[in-house]
Protein backbone atom coordinates (compact mmCIF):
# COMPACT_ATOMS: atom_id res chain seq x y z
CA UNK A 1 0.00 0.00 0.00
CA UNK A 2 1.44 3.61 -0.95
CA UNK A 3 0.59 6.58 1.09
CA UNK A 4 0.49 9.48 -1.01
CA UNK A 5 -0.08 12.81 1.07
CA UNK A 6 -1.65 14.81 -2.23
CA UNK A 7 -4.55 12.93 -1.58
CA UNK A 8 -4.78 14.14 1.88
CA UNK A 9 -4.38 17.68 1.14
CA UNK A 10 -5.67 17.78 -2.59
CA UNK A 11 -5.99 21.63 -2.04
CA UNK A 12 -2.51 22.06 -1.81
CA UNK A 13 -1.42 19.51 -4.05
CA UNK A 14 -3.26 21.20 -6.93
CA UNK A 15 -1.30 24.15 -6.73
CA UNK A 16 1.77 22.21 -7.89
CA UNK A 17 -0.29 20.34 -10.80
CA UNK A 18 -1.73 23.23 -12.85
CA UNK A 19 -0.29 26.00 -14.99
CA UNK A 20 1.93 28.02 -12.67
CA UNK A 21 -0.07 31.36 -13.91
CA UNK A 22 -3.04 29.57 -12.63
CA UNK A 23 -1.61 28.88 -9.62
CA UNK A 24 -0.05 32.52 -8.95
CA UNK A 25 -3.62 34.24 -9.76
CA UNK A 26 -5.16 31.29 -7.28
CA UNK A 27 -2.66 32.52 -4.46
CA UNK A 28 -3.43 35.96 -5.67
CA UNK A 29 -7.12 35.87 -5.62
CA UNK A 30 -6.89 34.41 -2.08
CA UNK A 31 -5.08 37.50 -0.79
CA UNK A 32 -7.62 39.88 -2.39
CA UNK A 33 -10.26 38.36 -0.61
CA UNK A 34 -8.57 38.51 2.63
CA UNK A 35 -7.99 41.96 1.78
CA UNK A 36 -11.89 42.79 1.19
CA UNK A 37 -12.68 41.17 4.35
CA UNK A 38 -10.40 43.09 5.97
CA UNK A 39 -11.54 46.63 4.63
CA UNK A 40 -15.13 45.76 4.91
CA UNK A 41 -14.49 45.16 8.36
CA UNK A 42 -12.83 47.91 8.96
CA UNK A 43 -15.48 50.16 7.00
CA UNK A 44 -13.09 50.85 4.58
CA UNK A 45 -15.00 49.57 1.89
CA UNK A 46 -19.22 48.29 1.72
CA UNK A 47 -18.74 45.90 4.77
CA UNK A 48 -22.62 44.51 3.40
CA UNK A 49 -20.85 43.71 -0.17
CA UNK A 50 -17.22 43.09 0.47
CA UNK A 51 -17.56 40.85 3.59
CA UNK A 52 -19.62 37.93 1.91
CA UNK A 53 -17.95 38.55 -1.31
CA UNK A 54 -14.24 38.21 0.00
CA UNK A 55 -15.39 35.00 2.33
CA UNK A 56 -16.70 33.52 -1.12
CA UNK A 57 -13.09 34.63 -2.67
CA UNK A 58 -11.45 32.74 -0.13
CA UNK A 59 -13.40 29.74 0.38
CA UNK A 60 -13.69 28.77 -2.91
CA UNK A 61 -9.69 29.60 -4.07
CA UNK A 62 -8.65 27.62 -1.29
CA UNK A 63 -10.89 24.80 -2.17
CA UNK A 64 -10.03 24.27 -5.34
CA UNK A 65 -8.89 20.82 -6.65
CA UNK A 66 -9.03 18.20 -9.32
CA UNK A 67 -12.81 17.47 -8.95
CA UNK A 68 -14.20 13.42 -10.11
CA UNK A 69 -17.55 14.11 -10.04
CA UNK A 70 -20.59 11.75 -11.27
CA UNK A 71 -21.22 11.65 -14.99
CA UNK A 72 -22.75 13.41 -17.24
CA UNK A 73 -20.16 16.39 -15.33
CA UNK A 74 -16.95 16.64 -16.73
CA UNK A 75 -13.71 15.93 -14.44
CA UNK A 76 -11.27 18.62 -13.55
CA UNK A 77 -10.17 21.77 -12.18
CA UNK A 78 -13.67 22.96 -9.75
CA UNK A 79 -14.33 23.42 -6.13
CA UNK A 80 -17.36 21.83 -4.10
CA UNK A 81 -19.34 24.81 -4.04
CA UNK A 82 -20.48 25.63 -7.54
CA UNK A 83 -20.02 24.52 -11.60
CA UNK A 84 -20.96 27.63 -13.14
CA UNK A 85 -20.51 26.08 -16.24
CA UNK A 86 -22.68 23.00 -15.63
CA UNK A 87 -24.81 23.03 -18.80
CA UNK A 88 -23.10 25.45 -20.94
CA UNK A 89 -21.24 22.82 -22.48
CA UNK A 90 -23.85 20.44 -24.18
CA UNK A 91 -25.86 21.96 -27.01
CA UNK A 92 -28.97 20.07 -27.06
CA UNK A 93 -31.31 21.07 -23.77
CA UNK A 94 -32.00 17.72 -22.34
CA UNK A 95 -27.98 16.97 -21.94
CA UNK A 96 -27.80 20.16 -19.97
CA UNK A 97 -30.80 19.95 -17.82
CA UNK A 98 -29.54 16.34 -17.39
CA UNK A 99 -26.26 17.98 -16.09
CA UNK A 100 -27.46 20.77 -14.43
CA UNK A 101 -29.64 18.11 -12.06
CA UNK A 102 -26.34 16.52 -11.46
CA UNK A 103 -25.00 19.58 -10.16
CA UNK A 104 -27.90 20.48 -8.35
CA UNK A 105 -27.37 17.27 -5.74
CA UNK A 106 -23.92 17.46 -5.31
CA UNK A 107 -22.99 21.03 -4.99
CA UNK A 108 -24.81 22.83 -1.94
CA UNK A 109 -24.83 26.67 -3.49
CA UNK A 110 -26.04 25.51 -7.00
CA UNK A 111 -29.45 25.95 -6.45
CA UNK A 112 -29.06 28.99 -5.59
CA UNK A 113 -27.04 30.34 -8.81
CA UNK A 114 -29.46 28.27 -11.22
CA UNK A 115 -32.53 29.27 -8.98
CA UNK A 116 -31.66 32.76 -8.28
CA UNK A 117 -29.00 34.17 -10.57
CA UNK A 118 -29.62 32.35 -14.18
CA UNK A 119 -33.12 34.26 -14.05
CA UNK A 120 -32.34 36.85 -12.57
CA UNK A 121 -34.08 36.31 -9.85
CA UNK A 122 -31.78 37.89 -7.06
CA UNK A 123 -31.87 41.59 -9.12
CA UNK A 124 -35.44 41.21 -8.45
CA UNK A 125 -34.99 40.52 -4.84
CA UNK A 126 -32.54 43.25 -3.93
CA UNK A 127 -34.73 45.82 -6.25
CA UNK A 128 -37.39 44.85 -3.96
CA UNK A 129 -35.73 45.61 -0.58
CA UNK A 130 -34.27 48.56 -2.14
CA UNK A 131 -38.02 49.79 -3.17
CA UNK A 132 -39.10 49.09 0.44
CA UNK A 133 -36.36 51.42 1.53
CA UNK A 134 -36.64 54.48 -0.38
CA UNK A 135 -37.99 57.80 -0.14
CA UNK A 136 -39.55 59.45 -2.89
CA UNK A 137 -40.40 63.03 -1.03
CA UNK A 138 -37.87 65.05 -3.12
CA UNK A 139 -38.48 63.24 -6.17
CA UNK A 140 -42.13 63.85 -6.40
CA UNK A 141 -42.35 67.66 -5.28
CA UNK A 142 -39.61 68.45 -7.76
CA UNK A 143 -39.69 65.87 -10.23
CA UNK A 144 -37.90 67.70 -13.13
CA UNK A 145 -35.05 68.71 -11.24
CA UNK A 146 -34.66 65.44 -9.89
CA UNK A 147 -35.01 63.62 -13.65
CA UNK A 148 -33.12 65.90 -15.34
CA UNK A 149 -30.03 65.79 -12.72
CA UNK A 150 -30.01 61.71 -12.92
CA UNK A 151 -30.48 61.92 -16.57
CA UNK A 152 -26.98 63.45 -16.32
CA UNK A 153 -25.57 61.53 -14.27
CA UNK A 154 -26.09 58.67 -16.72
CA UNK A 155 -23.43 60.04 -19.31
CA UNK A 156 -21.63 57.21 -18.72
CA UNK A 157 -23.36 54.89 -19.24
CA UNK A 158 -24.14 56.25 -22.85
CA UNK A 159 -20.78 57.30 -23.75
CA UNK A 160 -19.23 54.08 -22.14
CA UNK A 161 -21.07 51.76 -24.89
CA UNK A 162 -19.33 53.23 -27.74
CA UNK A 163 -16.23 53.35 -26.76
CA UNK A 164 -16.73 49.72 -25.70
CA UNK A 165 -17.49 48.67 -28.89
CA UNK A 166 -14.67 50.62 -30.28
CA UNK A 167 -12.34 48.04 -27.70
CA UNK A 168 -13.77 45.53 -29.20
CA UNK A 169 -16.58 43.91 -27.16
CA UNK A 170 -19.66 42.45 -28.83
CA UNK A 171 -22.70 44.92 -29.03
CA UNK A 172 -24.43 42.34 -25.66
CA UNK A 173 -20.86 42.81 -23.41
CA UNK A 174 -20.61 46.26 -24.42
CA UNK A 175 -23.96 47.41 -23.49
CA UNK A 176 -23.52 45.49 -19.99
CA UNK A 177 -20.51 46.82 -19.24
CA UNK A 178 -22.01 50.76 -19.83
CA UNK A 179 -24.32 49.75 -17.15
CA UNK A 180 -21.70 50.30 -14.68
CA UNK A 181 -22.12 53.99 -15.13
CA UNK A 182 -25.55 53.48 -13.82
CA UNK A 183 -23.81 52.45 -10.45
CA UNK A 184 -26.48 50.06 -9.79
CA UNK A 185 -25.54 46.51 -9.20
CA UNK A 186 -28.46 45.06 -9.22
CA UNK A 187 -29.15 46.51 -12.77
CA UNK A 188 -25.71 45.21 -14.16
CA UNK A 189 -26.25 41.75 -13.23
CA UNK A 190 -29.92 41.87 -15.10
CA UNK A 191 -28.85 43.38 -17.93
CA UNK A 192 -25.82 41.64 -18.58
CA UNK A 193 -27.75 38.18 -17.49
CA UNK A 194 -30.11 39.07 -20.88
CA UNK A 195 -27.55 40.41 -23.19
CA UNK A 196 -24.27 39.02 -22.17
CA UNK A 197 -24.71 35.58 -19.89
CA UNK A 198 -20.87 34.04 -21.36
CA UNK A 199 -19.58 37.14 -18.95
CA UNK A 200 -21.62 38.16 -16.35
CA UNK A 201 -19.59 37.65 -13.42
CA UNK A 202 -16.64 39.77 -14.30
CA UNK A 203 -18.94 42.58 -15.23
CA UNK A 204 -21.51 42.23 -12.05
CA UNK A 205 -18.01 41.74 -10.11
CA UNK A 206 -16.10 44.92 -11.16
CA UNK A 207 -19.43 46.58 -10.86
CA UNK A 208 -19.96 45.66 -7.13
CA UNK A 209 -16.33 46.14 -6.50
CA UNK A 210 -16.58 49.82 -7.93
CA UNK A 211 -19.65 50.51 -5.99
CA UNK A 212 -17.96 49.61 -2.91
CA UNK A 213 -15.06 51.81 -3.40
CA UNK A 214 -17.33 54.40 -4.92
CA UNK A 215 -17.01 56.62 -1.29
CA UNK A 216 -13.32 56.57 -1.71
CA UNK A 217 -13.20 58.59 -4.61
CA UNK A 218 -16.01 60.20 -5.57
CA UNK A 219 -15.84 62.85 -3.15
CA UNK A 220 -12.75 63.81 -4.55
CA UNK A 221 -14.34 64.11 -7.81
CA UNK A 222 -16.93 66.15 -6.74
CA UNK A 223 -14.52 68.81 -5.48
CA UNK A 224 -12.32 68.86 -8.34
CA UNK A 225 -15.40 69.46 -10.44
CA UNK A 226 -17.82 71.44 -8.23
CA UNK A 227 -16.16 75.48 -7.40
CA UNK A 228 -15.86 74.83 -3.31
CA UNK A 229 -18.48 78.99 -3.79
CA UNK A 230 -21.35 76.63 -5.08
CA UNK A 231 -20.44 73.58 -3.20
CA UNK A 232 -21.22 75.30 -0.55
CA UNK A 233 -24.56 76.62 -1.55
CA UNK A 234 -27.09 76.19 1.66
CA UNK A 235 -30.53 74.08 1.20
CA UNK A 236 -33.01 74.64 4.14
CA UNK A 237 -34.28 71.21 5.01
CA UNK A 238 -37.38 73.26 6.34
CA UNK A 239 -38.52 74.55 2.84
CA UNK A 240 -38.78 70.68 1.63
CA UNK A 241 -43.02 70.23 0.56
CA UNK A 242 -44.36 67.46 2.33
CA UNK A 243 -45.85 64.79 0.26
CA UNK A 244 -48.34 62.51 1.25
CA UNK A 245 -47.88 58.67 1.69
CA UNK A 246 -50.95 58.44 -0.58
CA UNK A 247 -49.18 60.75 -3.48
CA UNK A 248 -46.19 58.25 -2.94
CA UNK A 249 -48.42 55.12 -3.07
CA UNK A 250 -50.16 56.70 -6.51
CA UNK A 251 -46.34 57.20 -8.08
CA UNK A 252 -45.41 53.88 -7.30
CA UNK A 253 -48.59 52.24 -9.03
CA UNK A 254 -48.45 54.73 -11.66
CA UNK A 255 -45.27 55.44 -13.17
CA UNK A 256 -44.22 51.72 -12.67
CA UNK A 257 -47.35 50.53 -14.76
CA UNK A 258 -46.48 53.22 -17.32
CA UNK A 259 -42.30 52.03 -17.45
CA UNK A 260 -43.72 48.88 -17.77
CA UNK A 261 -45.86 49.60 -20.59
CA UNK A 262 -42.96 51.12 -22.54
CA UNK A 263 -40.14 48.40 -21.41
CA UNK A 264 -41.27 45.05 -21.32
CA UNK A 265 -38.39 43.70 -21.08
CA UNK A 266 -37.18 45.26 -17.61
CA UNK A 267 -40.72 45.18 -16.21
CA UNK A 268 -39.27 42.46 -13.39
CA UNK A 269 -37.20 45.40 -12.24
CA UNK A 270 -40.13 47.63 -12.28
CA UNK A 271 -42.26 45.28 -10.38
CA UNK A 272 -39.67 44.48 -7.89
CA UNK A 273 -39.02 47.68 -6.93
CA UNK A 274 -42.32 49.72 -7.07
CA UNK A 275 -43.82 46.89 -5.31
CA UNK A 276 -41.67 47.26 -2.74
CA UNK A 277 -41.91 50.84 -2.61
CA UNK A 278 -45.93 50.71 -2.60
CA UNK A 279 -45.82 48.21 0.35
CA UNK A 280 -43.78 51.19 2.10
CA UNK A 281 -46.50 53.99 1.80
CA UNK A 282 -49.44 51.54 1.99
CA UNK A 283 -47.95 51.23 5.93
CA UNK A 284 -48.66 47.24 5.70
CA UNK A 285 -46.15 46.93 8.69
CA UNK A 286 -45.90 42.77 8.28
CA UNK A 287 -45.15 43.24 4.52
CA UNK A 288 -42.63 46.51 4.91
CA UNK A 289 -40.15 44.45 7.64
CA UNK A 290 -40.12 41.44 5.21
CA UNK A 291 -39.14 43.24 2.57
CA UNK A 292 -36.62 45.44 4.76
CA UNK A 293 -34.96 42.65 7.01
CA UNK A 294 -35.60 39.68 5.59
CA UNK A 295 -35.84 40.35 1.71
CA UNK A 296 -33.37 42.73 1.47
CA UNK A 297 -30.53 41.33 3.59
CA UNK A 298 -30.65 37.78 2.57
CA UNK A 299 -30.50 38.79 -1.28
CA UNK A 300 -27.44 40.76 -0.43
CA UNK A 301 -25.97 38.63 1.49
CA UNK A 302 -26.00 35.37 -1.16
CA UNK A 303 -25.60 38.02 -4.01
CA UNK A 304 -22.46 39.26 -2.68
CA UNK A 305 -20.98 35.51 -1.62
CA UNK A 306 -22.10 34.13 -4.63
CA UNK A 307 -19.96 36.63 -6.42
CA UNK A 308 -17.58 35.61 -4.36
CA UNK A 309 -17.50 31.92 -4.66
CA UNK A 310 -17.90 33.02 -8.52
CA UNK A 311 -14.36 34.74 -8.42
CA UNK A 312 -12.05 31.43 -9.22
CA UNK A 313 -8.70 32.21 -11.86
CA UNK A 314 -11.01 30.47 -14.36
CA UNK A 315 -12.79 33.94 -14.24
CA UNK A 316 -9.90 36.25 -13.86
CA UNK A 317 -7.91 34.90 -16.61
CA UNK A 318 -10.66 35.75 -19.05
CA UNK A 319 -8.67 38.79 -21.21
CA UNK A 320 -11.56 40.46 -21.40
CA UNK A 321 -11.72 41.13 -17.68
CA UNK A 322 -8.70 43.98 -17.63
CA UNK A 323 -11.21 45.68 -20.35
CA UNK A 324 -14.30 45.34 -18.21
CA UNK A 325 -11.82 47.02 -15.28
CA UNK A 326 -11.01 49.28 -17.28
CA UNK A 327 -14.36 50.24 -19.10
CA UNK A 328 -16.42 50.08 -15.69
CA UNK A 329 -14.33 52.56 -13.89
CA UNK A 330 -14.41 55.11 -17.04
CA UNK A 331 -18.35 54.48 -17.02
CA UNK A 332 -18.49 55.25 -13.88
CA UNK A 333 -16.33 58.55 -13.52
CA UNK A 334 -17.70 59.54 -16.58
CA UNK A 335 -21.38 59.30 -15.21
CA UNK A 336 -19.99 61.38 -12.20
CA UNK A 337 -18.62 63.93 -14.01
CA UNK A 338 -22.05 64.06 -15.62
CA UNK A 339 -23.52 64.27 -12.71
CA UNK A 340 -21.57 67.58 -11.86
CA UNK A 341 -22.03 69.60 -15.06
CA UNK A 342 -26.06 68.92 -14.61
CA UNK A 343 -25.53 70.08 -10.77
CA UNK A 344 -23.40 73.36 -11.83
CA UNK A 345 -26.35 73.76 -15.04
CA UNK A 346 -29.49 73.32 -12.53
CA UNK A 347 -27.46 75.88 -9.87
CA UNK A 348 -27.33 78.51 -12.55
CA UNK A 349 -30.97 77.71 -14.26
CA UNK A 350 -32.42 78.27 -10.37
CA UNK A 351 -30.28 81.30 -10.06
CA UNK A 352 -28.64 79.62 -6.76
CA UNK A 353 -31.27 77.90 -5.34
CA UNK A 354 -29.76 74.08 -5.87
CA UNK A 355 -26.56 72.88 -4.81
CA UNK A 356 -24.90 71.65 -7.73
CA UNK A 357 -23.71 68.67 -5.41
CA UNK A 358 -27.78 67.28 -6.07
CA UNK A 359 -26.30 66.21 -9.44
CA UNK A 360 -23.36 63.55 -8.94
CA UNK A 361 -26.06 62.33 -6.23
CA UNK A 362 -27.56 61.27 -9.42
CA UNK A 363 -25.50 58.57 -9.25
CA UNK A 364 -27.54 56.02 -8.59
CA UNK A 365 -25.83 54.20 -5.47
CA UNK A 366 -28.66 54.38 -3.03
CA UNK A 367 -27.79 56.00 -0.63
CA UNK A 368 -23.85 56.44 -1.02
CA UNK A 369 -23.79 58.91 -3.71
CA UNK A 370 -26.15 60.71 -1.95
CA UNK A 371 -24.22 60.53 1.91
CA UNK A 372 -21.44 61.91 -0.26
CA UNK A 373 -22.38 65.09 -1.58
CA UNK A 374 -23.90 65.64 2.04
CA UNK A 375 -19.98 64.82 3.26
CA UNK A 376 -19.01 67.08 0.83
CA UNK A 377 -21.27 70.35 1.12
CA UNK A 378 -20.67 69.67 5.22
CA UNK A 379 -17.13 70.07 4.99
CA UNK A 380 -17.84 73.40 4.12
CA UNK A 381 -20.84 74.20 6.07
CA UNK A 382 -21.35 72.30 9.00
CA UNK A 383 -25.12 73.04 9.18
CA UNK A 384 -25.97 72.62 5.36
CA UNK A 385 -28.36 69.38 5.47
CA UNK A 386 -28.54 68.75 1.90
CA UNK A 387 -29.03 64.68 2.01
CA UNK A 388 -32.64 65.00 1.90
CA UNK A 389 -32.36 66.76 -1.65
CA UNK A 390 -29.95 64.60 -3.13
CA UNK A 391 -32.19 61.31 -2.33
CA UNK A 392 -34.10 63.29 -5.28
CA UNK A 393 -31.73 62.99 -8.19
CA UNK A 394 -30.56 59.22 -6.14
CA UNK A 395 -33.92 57.97 -6.04
CA UNK A 396 -34.27 59.32 -9.69
CA UNK A 397 -30.90 57.38 -10.60
CA UNK A 398 -32.35 53.91 -9.94
CA UNK A 399 -35.44 54.84 -12.77
CA UNK A 400 -32.92 56.65 -14.96
CA UNK A 401 -30.87 53.65 -14.97
CA UNK A 402 -33.56 51.16 -15.24
CA UNK A 403 -34.85 53.18 -18.73
CA UNK A 404 -31.45 52.74 -20.16
CA UNK A 405 -30.80 49.09 -18.50
CA UNK A 406 -34.60 48.06 -21.00
CA UNK A 407 -33.53 50.67 -23.94
CA UNK A 408 -30.58 48.40 -23.86
CA UNK A 409 -32.26 45.12 -23.54
CA UNK A 410 -34.47 46.39 -26.52
CA UNK A 411 -32.64 48.14 -29.14
CA UNK A 412 -29.11 46.11 -29.08
CA UNK A 413 -30.94 42.88 -30.05
CA UNK A 414 -33.33 45.24 -32.96
CA UNK A 415 -30.11 47.32 -34.35
CA UNK A 416 -27.34 45.31 -34.23
CA UNK A 417 -28.80 41.47 -34.36
CA UNK A 418 -29.67 38.82 -31.99
CA UNK B 1 -23.21 50.69 -41.19
CA UNK B 2 -20.30 48.66 -39.36
CA UNK B 3 -20.32 48.46 -35.61
CA UNK B 4 -18.70 51.59 -34.19
CA UNK B 5 -21.13 53.97 -36.09
CA UNK B 6 -23.96 51.99 -34.79
CA UNK B 7 -23.04 52.12 -31.67
CA UNK B 8 -22.50 55.77 -32.17
CA UNK B 9 -26.00 56.24 -33.61
CA UNK B 10 -27.36 54.17 -30.53
CA UNK B 11 -25.91 55.94 -27.60
CA UNK B 12 -27.57 58.96 -29.36
CA UNK B 13 -30.84 57.15 -29.34
CA UNK B 14 -29.64 56.42 -25.69
CA UNK B 15 -29.60 59.78 -24.95
CA UNK B 16 -33.07 60.94 -26.78
CA UNK B 17 -34.62 58.41 -24.62
CA UNK B 18 -33.11 58.69 -21.47
CA UNK B 19 -33.85 62.30 -21.46
CA UNK B 20 -37.60 62.19 -23.13
CA UNK B 21 -38.38 59.17 -20.99
CA UNK B 22 -37.06 61.45 -17.88
CA UNK B 23 -39.16 64.53 -18.53
CA UNK B 24 -42.08 61.98 -19.12
CA UNK B 25 -42.02 60.45 -15.77
CA UNK B 26 -41.80 64.09 -14.30
CA UNK B 27 -44.74 65.39 -15.94
CA UNK B 28 -46.90 62.16 -14.72
CA UNK B 29 -45.51 63.15 -11.16
CA UNK B 30 -46.93 66.89 -11.65
CA UNK B 31 -50.09 66.06 -13.60
CA UNK B 32 -50.90 63.33 -10.79
CA UNK B 33 -49.34 66.06 -7.94
CA UNK B 34 -51.80 68.63 -9.66
CA UNK B 35 -54.88 66.09 -10.01
CA UNK B 36 -54.36 65.49 -6.16
CA UNK B 37 -54.35 69.26 -5.39
CA UNK B 38 -50.75 69.46 -4.75
CA UNK B 39 -47.18 70.51 -5.73
CA UNK B 40 -47.53 74.23 -4.75
CA UNK B 41 -44.84 73.84 -2.21
CA UNK B 42 -42.02 76.52 -2.32
CA UNK B 43 -39.13 75.71 -3.76
CA UNK B 44 -36.42 75.05 -1.53
CA UNK B 45 -33.81 78.45 -1.63
CA UNK B 46 -30.59 79.62 -0.38
CA UNK B 47 -30.46 81.19 2.93
CA UNK B 48 -28.19 83.12 4.56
Amino acid sequence: MSFDPSQFFPGIASFFSVDPLYALVRLALIGVGAFMVWTGYKRITEPLIMIPMGIGMLFVNTAIFFINPLPPLLPGMGNPHLDPLVGSNYTDPVGSAVQTNVALSMFWLQPIYTFTFLNGLIACLVFFGIGAITDLDFLIARPFTSMILAAFAELGTVVTFPLAIWAGLTPGQAASVAMVGGADGPMVLFTSLSLAKEIFVPITVVAYLYLSVLYLFQGRLNELTIPARLRATYMDPMQLPKVSSQEKFLFAVIVGSVLSLLFPVASPLFAAFFLGNAIKESGVERFKKLADEVVLSVSTLFLGFILGVLLTPNTVLDPRVFLILVLGITALVLSSLGGSLGGILAYYFTKGKVNPLLGPAGVSCVPTTAKIAQMNAQKLNKKNYIVLFCMGPNVAGVITTAILSAAYMTLVPVLFGA
Amino acid sequence: MDHLSTAVFTAGIMFLVLFSMSVAVALIITVLRKALGRGKGAMPGPKS
